[in-house]
């Protein structure tokens, strides 16, 4: 096929939209670039029906006509992003067109080079990485392919099939799309666009071909499966180039290489093919390639050490917090905690459980939070058993720890965050509740073992029934308009907690309340004040 | 030499008495609740309307597309006025996109497209300051200058009720998941270079307020300062912040708003905020 008019041209423009409609969805999912809202795929397909729209209200039938009112059609509809950089490709491309009737395969090569050349310009900060990358690939290759054949099929395979080798470049390209192991959503669209545009093409012969590209692309846009065992890893090294020569074999170069490892990869056609594998033999891989033409561009890797690479801490900053009690267990994790270990009052966790909480805690950087003055110093401990970096903020009290958790910024430095803590935590007061294990007689009050006791900061605060202790463990620490959080302990059911939470707000109009479960031992209560 | 105008758009949430009596054009942003049910920013929908809808319904929203804004800017560039354009941040929204693509087919127009890396009343002050200055006779020059002075001097602090909107929206970090999911916390936000970043927590709203008010005294100090303030569908809580903070800096906002249909998909109806920046001159 040498030439196209406008019917064909809208017929494999409808095509590419029709198969975007398809993948709308999928396409939406994969958008972290520029920003993560996840409707690249919809945005293009509703910018590129608004092109089809325009076509369709044309009436002349040249198809330098049909392309401006499409453009024009875009130029309106044009959503997102991806919606615009879209249309201004299509505006490039009507502009080349302008004035024609039909056009052959340099005349669609100069239209997509002009489109690509009005997406750059439109853009002050163009971003590698993404659809503009993608199109400017689809607009060398057609130009490639124009210069070689007139054959308009020829140029639509190979345009897609360099267009899905950039689109899986694009996480080298853009490190956002890398951390998110995806490929760029815009790229993937305008991918599936001549993907459509290729099946109208592709009616006409030959559909064996396409089965090359159909797997280099799924091969390389899914994300990298995360290996969990380096037993996994069977071949070691991970061995990538061009091979260039005249009129290469694809298949048969294929089946030289198919014993010497696992995940093959030979694309390309003519002179250029991509080679990938993972091998053991990757001297035998170069060997056997050049019996064909020279080698480019190599890359071999070691996959056990990418792995190790890949496994490493996976966040700057983690936090450790010693609690007792499942409730605050699961709030201090619903702050950030990474690592929680259990600390019974009566049974202290030792430097070795701290230590290997803090081991266990994904990142580099790591700060304990004790909450107990008793466990301060074995957490001290950590910091030179560990080799990451371990800060221990002096929480005395569960309160503290909390109000250090509520200052952690997960994105700041340590630094920033323990001195954000470190003041944070100072800001609050603490109050417990529990039974005196033993007759005692502190700061002139006497206790007897089994008497409800509170404390208030520290200081003993005079005996009673639960709640009237509790109420002056409140009245101790409050000035008003604070803000009272009451955690109630295992020993303390919800509706008992509920009844005196109803108490103290009547005794203390002037504070705000609040109750939790933190279901911890011994302590009826644990109260904050801030 | 034509006249100055000033284009910005829905997202800068500014009253529609004080668009008219500046003459400034809004270009609207869409609000979509689904594939047919599409609203122009400001246009279509009352305020009450869309937070009733959004109660319903999760939202999503577009820019406005290059012709939208070429149709702005087409007539006035054809009669040589001068454009000055400032939109929500590129970090949140591609609108600067629509606006440049449609400048780039104006190549002999003049026209200033400007990210002001805010969006809602950060966005809506500085366009205020810059059809001010326009009203009081400046160049186009002049103007930007004082734009460039108001964004540099922008602060901006938030309290949502919620992250999950900005979550939804791809607009916040996904690390910032854990956020007072347990204890009664409202996170308290701030603009970084055009992004939505994680202030501090503060146990409930209460605090939020006092902790706001703390804030715009710091950066009022003693210099000259002007502050705008912002809700979504809180008013009482808005009444609340407009007295404390009132009542902290010993004066009054110069900009009271509601926080519109776009920024309200992407930061829920429970947000409240104020946005400072140094004086200047006509202020």
């Amino acid at each position: 096929m040498r030439y196209v008019e406008s019917p064909q041209l809208q017929e494999v423009f409808v095509a590419g939209a029709a198969r975007l409609a398809r993948m709308r969805k999928e396409i939406d999912r994969l958008n972290v670039f520029p920003v993560p809202d996840g409707d690249t795929g919809t945005n293009m397909y509703m910018t590129f029906m608004a092109a089809l729209q325009g076509m369709s209200e044309v009436s002349e039938e040249s198809i330098g006509a049909v392309t401006e009112a499409m453009a024009r059609g875009a130029l309106r509809g044009a959503r997102g992003n991806s919606g615009v950089i879209l249309s201004q490709i299509l505006q490039g491309f009507a502009a080349a067109l302008a004035g024609k009737d039909q056009a052959g395969a340099r005349d669609i090569a100069a239209a997509l080079e002009k489109g690509v050349e009005f997406a750059y310009r439109a853009l002050s900060e163009p971003v590698e990485g993404t659809m503009l990358t993608v199109a400017r690939s689809a607009a060398e290759a057609a130009r490639y392919a124009a210069e070689r054949s007139a054959d308009l099929r020829r140029l639509s395979l190979y345009t897609y099939r360099r267009a899905a080798e950039t689109l899986a470049l694009t996480p080298e390209l853009l490190p956002v799309l890398k951390k998110a192991g995806v490929v760029d959503a815009g790229g993937q669209g305008f991918l599936v666009i001549l993907e459509g545009m290729l099946q109208v093409f592709k009616r006409f012969r030959q559909e064996e071909l396409l089965t090359v590209p159909l797997e280099f692309d799924r091969a390389e846009t899914e994300p990298v499966p995360r290996l969990e065992n380096l037993e996994d890893i069977k071949f070691l090294y991970c061995t990538e180039f061009l091979l260039r020569g005249p009129d290469l074999p694809a298949g048969e170069v294929r089946e030289r290489l198919h014993d010497l490892g696992d995940c093959l990869m030979v694309v390309g056609n003519g002179d250029t093919l991509k080679v990938h594998i993972h091998s053991n033999n990757p001297g035998t891989v170069l060997e056997e390639c050049l019996r064909y033409g020279t080698l480019h561009e190599i890359h071999i890797n070691n996959m056990r050490d990418q792995h190790v690479e890949m496994k490493g801490p996976n966040k700057p900053l983690g936090v450790v917090s010693v609690v007792a009690g499942e409730g605050l267990a699961k709030i201090f994790e619903s702050l950030g905690v990474d690592s929680i270990v259990n600390g019974q009052q009566t049974m202290n966790p030792s430097t070795e459980e701290i230590l290997s909480a803090v081991e266990r805690t994904p990142a580099d950087q790591v700060i304990i939070l004790p909450n107990n003055s008793n466990i301060i110093l074995a957490a001290q401990q950590v910091q030179a058993l560990s080799r990451k970096e371990v800060r221990v903020l002096p929480t005395r009290t569960i309160p503290q720890g909390l109000a250090a958790m509520l200052a952690f910024l997960p994105d700041a430095d340590l630094q920033t965050n323990t001195s954000k803590m470190e003041a944070a935590h100072t800001a609050v007061l603490t109050g417990e509740v529990t039974r005196a294990v033993r007759d005692a007689e502190i700061d002139g009050l006497t206790v007897v073992e089994g008497d409800y006791i509170g404390l208030a900061e520290g200081q003993l605060v005079k005996s009673g029934t639960l709640v009237e202790v509790t109420e002056n463990v409140i009245s101790r620490l409050i000035t008003g308009g604070e803000l009272v959080t009451l955690y109630h302990g295992q020993e303390v059911s919800r509706p008992e907690a509920e009844e005196m939470l109803a108490r103290f707000q009547s005794a203390f109009p002037e504070v705000d309340f609040e109750l939790y479960y933190g279901g911890q031992p011994l302590y009826h209560f644990i109260i904050s004040v801030e | 030499m034509g006249r100055i105008r000033i284009v910005t758009d829905s997202t800068a949430d500014l009253p529609s008495e004080l668009v008219a009596r500046y003459d400034i054009t809004v270009v609207p942003l869409k609000i979509i609740f689904s594939d047919d049910e599409v609203y122009r920013d400001g246009i279509d929908l009352t305020l009450d309307r869309f937070y009733a809808r959004l109660a319903e319904l999760p939202a999503s929203t577009s820019q406005p597309s290059p012709a939208e804004f070429l149709e702005v800017y087409k007539p006035w560039a054809e009669q040589g006025d001068q454009i000055i354009s400032i939109h929500i941040s590129s970090a949140l929204s591609g609108t600067v996109h629509s606006a440049q693509a449609a400048r780039s087919l104006l190549p002999d127009a003049s026209i200033a497209v400007i990210d002001s890396k805010g969006a809602s009343i950060p966005l809506g002050l500085a366009v205020l300051a810059a059809a001010r200055a326009a009203r009081a006779g400046r160049t186009q020059e002049e103007v930007l200058e004082v734009v460039d002075t108001v964004l540099a001097t922008t602060r901006t602090y938030f309290m949502v009720d919620t992250l999950e909107y900005l979550q939804r929206g791809g607009r916040i970090g996904k690390a910032q998941a854990f956020l007072g999911t347990l204890l009664n916390i409202k996170p308290i936000l701030t603009l970084n270079d055009g992004l939505v970043c994680p202030f501090e927590k503060v146990r409930g709203r209460a605090k939020g307020l006092d902790r706001l008010a703390t804030l715009l005294a710091e950066a009022v100090g003693d210099r000259r300062l002007v502050y705008g303030i912002v809700h979504g569908n809180a008013p009482g809580l808005f009444a609340q912040l407009k007295t404390k903070l009132t009542a902290r800096v010993g004066f009054g906002p110069s900009l009271v708003s509601r926080v519109g249909g776009v920024v309200g998909t992407h930061v829920g109806p429970g947000v409240v905020g104020f946005t400072c920046h140094a004086a200047v001159g006509e202020e």
